[in-house]
């Protein structure tokens, strides 16, 4: 009950990232990936994105969870995306919504995972609608490792965000 | 799996701090029996509740609403706005799920109203658009209103919700659910459950007698 098989949770992990388009090779398939302490080669690891489906025409928002394979702080600084004209990193502190000026760092050896009511990037002036089945490619650019490709899906407005094998 | 058994032993913790703030100790009856309802609901309790409030704005179509209408019903209140990429649509997905998964009695009895605290932008047709996305299965539509910045702040004011700010984007993510006595004795944050939480205690309120 507490922990899933190993086997059972690492083909979910590799499932889950598989469906979150993760790309640019950032996990050793065969360990399941970094929450289980398999040895991740890249410094910023990036798994679990979506975009969810937008209600509104104009806006819409990405969720993922960055994981910091190295010794030392990094900070995600920037976002650029095929999907809108503008993307900036946001955080729901209590009732307000505030781009985050000096980047979200994260911290040597840490994952921090963007989820509603806590971060998320927004992605303004949408170039089309965005429907489930479509992928978003975003560019997020961190102060030391530099830029790491990530390939998220569209899921459904009302669908359960996948979960995140690298979340803790 | 884990994090939700942490997560619920956490809300237990939460819910224990909560009917012991005498300071340690059991509660006095005489406490316990002033806040009778307060323990069932999986929501944020409020005490005192709150009363339903009166108020009327502009629905999508533009005929003059009256929050009264929604008298003797469990109804939903929530003040946001649609420019908005992650609580408001959030939350709408939320109330959406929740109320596809009560009883048909249930479900069928419930109104959802989602207030606008963006009057620049969010006319009628653009609410009513954004509503579509969430309210298409349920068998009563979303209620989408908007109004003058002053309506708008007096019934914010009435529903004893914090003023938006910053031409609506800061707002209070309070969903405040009425329930048929046309008391709101329980509200709800933006949060990993909080479908299941509506859920579980729309029915409840459903069931409320009138004081």
């Amino acid at each position: 009950m507490r922990r899933p098989p190993v086997s059972a949770f690492a083909a979910g992990v590799v499932a889950v990232l598989g469906l979150a388009g993760l790309i640019r090779g950032a996990v050793p398939q065969a360990t399941g990936g970094p929450a289980l302490g398999g040895a991740a080669t890249d410094p910023i690891v990036v798994s679990g994105a979506y975009v969810r489906e937008p209600a509104s025409p104009d806006v819409a928002a990405a969720y993922f969870t960055v994981y910091n394979t190295t010794g030392t702080d990094d900070t995600l600084t920037s976002v650029a995306t095929g999907a809108g004209e503008d993307a900036s990193v946001m955080s729901d502190a209590g009732d307000t919504m505030t781009a985050l000026a000096t980047g979200l760092r994260i911290p040597a050896h840490s994952s921090v995972t963007l989820k509603p009511g806590k971060y998320h990037v927004m992605i303004e002036h949408l170039l089309g609608p965005l429907k489930p089945g479509q992928f978003v490619n975003l560019q997020l650019t961190f102060a030391t490792a530099g830029p790491v490709n990530v390939s998220a899906p569209v899921i459904a407005i009302g669908a359960p965000a996948p979960t995140v094998g690298a979340s803790r | 799996m884990k994090r939700i058994a942490l997560l619920m032993v956490a809300l237990g913790v939460l819910a224990g701090c909560s009917s012991s703030k005498g300071g340690g100790g059991q509660p006095a009856t005489s406490e316990l029996n002033n806040q009778p309802k307060v323990g069932q609901y999986q929501g944020f309790g409020l005490t005192p509740p709150l009363p339903r409030p009166s108020f009327t704005l502009t629905d999508t179509s533009g005929k003059p609403f009256a929050f009264s209408q929604t008298a003797g019903r469990p109804t939903l209140l929530y003040f946001g706005y649609t420019h908005c990429p992650d609580v408001c649509p959030t939350t709408m997905a939320d109330i959406a799920q929740a109320v596809n998964e009560v009883p048909a009695a249930v479900r069928d009895k419930t109104e959802v109203v989602f207030v606008t605290t963006d009057v620049k932008h969010d006319t009628g047709p653009v609410i009513a658009a954004w509503l579509q996305h969430f309210d298409t299965a349920l068998p009563n539509r979303f209620v989408g209103l908007t109004g003058s910045q002053g309506q708008i702040d007096a019934a914010q004011a009435a529903a004893h919700v914090e003023l938006a700010e910053d031409g609506g984007q800061t707002h209070a993510a309070d969903v405040l659910l009425y329930g048929a006595d046309d008391y709101a004795h329980v509200k709800y944050l933006q949060s990993d459950n909080e479908a299941d939480q509506i859920a579980h205690d729309l029915p409840l309120v459903a069931k409320e007698a009138s004081p």
